[in-house]
């Protein structure tokens, strides 16, 4: 009796009486917003304060470098071909010594940022733990251009007491 | 032919005489793993990967270097020789540095391939390696002019010895010192100088010698395109295969990335010469034309194909209202029969029967130093067609080893007696020879009208009243005629640059609006006409030839066109190096696939 339905609904809200249907959720909710104001709260201020990411988060890749400050990367491209989102482009080229201490460096290493899926392959295939899945979750940008992550991008910055030909570098 | 029947691995396998037991087992598509055995070398047996269980024979045998007798009954996937057989890969490996991932073979390496195949399944090498950074002796060396060479990956198969000594003809490469110390050097650690050098690249079944055009340039599995296709460089007109390294889809362009050689019994066997290898580079370069251009005023500007043909066809004509034959060709030996043959019919229709004494054919020679021993002979001719431009009526002299003759037609330009000249040259630079007295001709007037329908900019385009940018080698199926008179066709691998068009079509498009019949849509139209036109002689099947494009691979690690995929299926027998998993050890016992190691110190 679908055009009765109305009529049904009006007949049940006469029979169970107004204050039950109205008067009684009300005070059950505001006794619950009563009672978390007096809670801790866990509402983050977000980009103000950050939640602490996992420890096993894959966010952007990083490119490490060693204790000289040099590129550990050697541009043998087996990231590029464990990635199933076919989002990692490099070229290698001949190392004169100032990038990395191998005579293999990768002259151009691009992620493409919305084809990667954070699957983390790249860092399980590389032979000399050069790449690492980062905790960097805030990747969104302007533009398209910049949906290219080049190495400078990548590479984490030097540490602190390396030598100079690695600093001539990027 | 005579034959003898063997039994390998329970299988009757019948091979013509004096066949060996690899030679069988390969034919018959029976893995059997080998280093120094190469089929365009003499046989060494050195490595001793190969050995098979041959009944009645107290012990193991090399099978490379054993003859093939009626009733042999061969094993080579028993016990005791796959013990033995890991047993040699764990020596292979005990001393070699892994560098996969920085080696240039990673990937397409035969020692890769065999050692997880066949090798033991771990390693029990907690010694340090070799390393030949010793006094004098450094492992990671120059290697001549066009090659690298680490010492430390060498397995000292001897392949590359064998190539200097027999196919090179100077044994430039030799293995010094002994035993452990057995190292393969040169004289001097001068390296190799040889035209042929690049091919100890190819044998080499490891990556110990790399060519340094190649190095750090590519992954097998970037190159998943192959074209079988033909050198044009020279008129040996050897059979080649053009790789190309591919890119991910947002990173785009594909590559040409190298040039192998294919096997070819009848021209070039297994080798190519590294002239036709390494000079690639121009075809892709920044000098290449991309666009037509007009000359207007003192500059060359680009314009539209469909701005270029009306003013030139007007010009041409303009040149040849007085007298047809004062317009002229000038044509590299580098153009393909088809565009000659559409050539030919564009002068014929405009000056007559003996239109062609308008054309000039011309090309280079160049010495090409090699031992008087090489089996592997350059010739002096830098073109590939001139025998083409031969067969079809065209005046290049007798043979294909005298010079071009340029002399009337400069003579006649520079006496003002030609009021036009066109150049067709797909060649690289400077193929047409020495033709620097053109451009001033041009320049001072003595000539009306010049148009250039080549493919880099040079001196001579750039003096041109019109320029326009026409296909490489690789950029067009074409039919070659080498030096032996064989029809050779040479497949497209990369498209064209820019607006640049195929030379035929070019030809055919002027032939047109000058008011000549021109019935043809593709170069495949032109093979037809060209094979209808010439019966009875080796053009009467042109049309039929076959050009190949690349098809995509099974797998990522194969290459992808017949003859590069014949190569790893069977002659590096190169499958994906799973470990655990290899086609080649279908059907094997478990035992077999995994080799474990015995432990050291128990005898078993
Ligand atoms: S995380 Fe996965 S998808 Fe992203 S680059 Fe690495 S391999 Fe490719
Ligand atoms: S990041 Fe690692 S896997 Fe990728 S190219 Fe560099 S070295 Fe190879
Ligand atoms: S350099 Fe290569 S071809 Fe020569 S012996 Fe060593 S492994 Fe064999
Ligand atoms: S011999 Fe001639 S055709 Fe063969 S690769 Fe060398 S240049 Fe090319
Ligand atoms: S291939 Fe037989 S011993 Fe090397």
């Amino acid at each position: 009796m679908p055009v009765l339905l109305g009529v049904g609904c009006f007949g049940s809200w006469e029979s169970t009486g107004y204050h039950e249907l109205m008067i009684r959720p009300l005070l059950t909710g505001l006794a619950t917003t009563f009672r978390y104001m007096f809670k801790p709260k866990v509402t983050v201020n977000y980009p103000e304060q950050k939640v602490p990411v996992f420890p096993k988060y894959r966010g952007k890749q990083v490119l490490m470098r060693d204790e000289n400050g040099l590129e550990k990367c050697v541009a043998c491209g087996l990231c590029s071909v464990a990635c199933p989102a076919d989002a990692i482009y490099l070229e290698p080229a001949e190392n004169d010594g100032t990038v990395l201490a191998g005579p293999r460096y990768a002259k151009v290493y691009q992620i493409h940022n919305t084809r990667c899926i954070f699957c983390g392959f790249c860092e399980e295939a590389c032979p000399v733990s050069a790449i690492f899945m980062g905790k960097d979750y805030e990747l969104a940008v302007y533009s398209k251009d910049e949906f290219i992550w080049d190495k400078h991008d990548l590479l984490v910055p030097p540490p602190a007491g390396a030598t100079p030909p690695a600093l001539a570098v990027s | 032919m005579e034959t003898v029947t063997l039994t390998i691995d329970g299988r009757q396998v019948t091979v013509a005489k004096g066949r060996t037991l690899l030679q069988a087992a390969i034919e018959a598509g029976i893995s059997v793993p080998y280093y120094c055995y190469h089929p365009g070398i003499s046989i060494d047996g050195s490595c001793r990967v190969c050995i098979v269980k041959i009944e009645k024979m107290p012990k193991l045998q090399t099978s490379c270097s054993t003859v093939c007798a009626d009733g042999m009954v061969v094993h080579t996937r028993d016990a005791e020789v796959i013990a033995a057989r890991a047993g040699v890969f764990e020596f292979l490996l005990v001393n070699h540095p892994l560098d996969c991932p920085v080696c240039d073979k990673g990937g397409e390496c035969p020692l890769q391939d065999f050692s997880y195949t066949f090798g033991p399944a771990e390693s029990r090498m907690d010694f340090p390696r070799r390393v030949f950074d010793g006094e004098g002796v450094k492992g990671d060396v120059d290697f001549g002019p066009t090659l690298m060479l680490n010492r430390q990956r060498c397995i000292l198969c001897t392949r590359c010895v064998r190539f200097m000594k027999e196919v090179e003809g100077d044994a430039q490469i030799g293995i010094v010192d002994r035993g452990y110390g057995s190292e393969i050097a040169t004289f001097e650690e001068r390296g190799v100088h040889s035209l042929l050098s690049g091919n100890l690249m190819d044998i080499c079944p490891v990556g110990a010698i790399l060519t340094r055009d190649y190095r750090f340039k590519s992954r097998p599995w970037d190159n998943p395109g192959v074209v079988d296709t033909m050198c044009t460089l020279c008129s040996k007109g050897c059979s080649t295969s053009a790789w190309l390294k591919a890119r991910p889809e947002w990173a785009k362009g594909t590559q040409l990335i190298r040039m192998t050689p294919r096997f070819n019994p009848e021209v070039n066997n297994y080798w190519m010469c590294d002239i036709g290898r390494f000079t690639y580079h121009w075809v892709e370069g920044d000098t290449r034309l991309r666009r037509p251009m007009v000359r207007r005023g003192s500059a060359l500007e680009p314009a539209a194909w469909h701005d270029v043909e009306p003013p030139l066809r007007g010009r041409l004509q303009e040149a040849g209202s007085t007298d047809p034959s004062s317009v002229r060709f000038l044509v590299s030996a580098h153009a393909s029969t088809e565009e000659l043959f559409v050539l030919k019919q564009l002068v014929r229709g405009l000056l007559g029967s003996d239109g062609l004494s308008a054309v000039t054919i011309a090309w280079t020679r160049s010495n090409k130093p090699q031992s008087a021993a090489a089996k592997f002979k350059v010739p002096a001719t830098d073109a590939p067609n001139v025998n083409g431009a031969r067969d079809l009526g065209y005046r290049v002299g007798p043979g294909t080893d005298g010079l071009p003759d340029l002399l009337p037609l400069r003579d006649a330009v520079e006496a003002g007696r030609v009021k036009a000249v066109y150049v067709l040259d797909p060649g690289p630079d400077g193929s047409l020879g020495d033709v620097s007295w053109l451009g001033p001709a041009r320049r001072s007037g003595a000539l009306g009208l010049l148009v250039v329908q080549g493919v880099v900019m040079n001196e001579l385009a750039a003096a041109a009243d019109f320029v326009l940018p026409g296909a490489t080698y690789v950029e067009k199926d074409a039919i070659y005629t080498n030096d032996q008179g064989r029809v050779q066709a040479a497949s497209r691998a990369i498209g064209l640059p820019g607006e640049a068009r195929e030379d035929w079509d070019i030809l055919a498009s002027l032939a047109r609006s000058l008011g000549l019949a021109m019935p043809y849509e593709s170069s495949h139209d032109v093979r037809r006409a060209l094979a209808a036109s010439m019966p009875g002689t080796a053009y009467a099947q042109a049309d039929t030839l076959v050009f190949t494009r690349p098809v995509p691979a099974r797998n990522w690690l194969q290459a992808s066109n017949p003859s590069e995929r014949w190569k790893w299926d069977f002659l590096y027998q190169d499958l994906p190096p799973v470990k655990g998993y290899s086609v080649q050890t279908e059907g094997m016992p478990p035992e077999a696939v995994f080799i474990p190691l015995k432990p050291v110190g128990v005898r078993s």
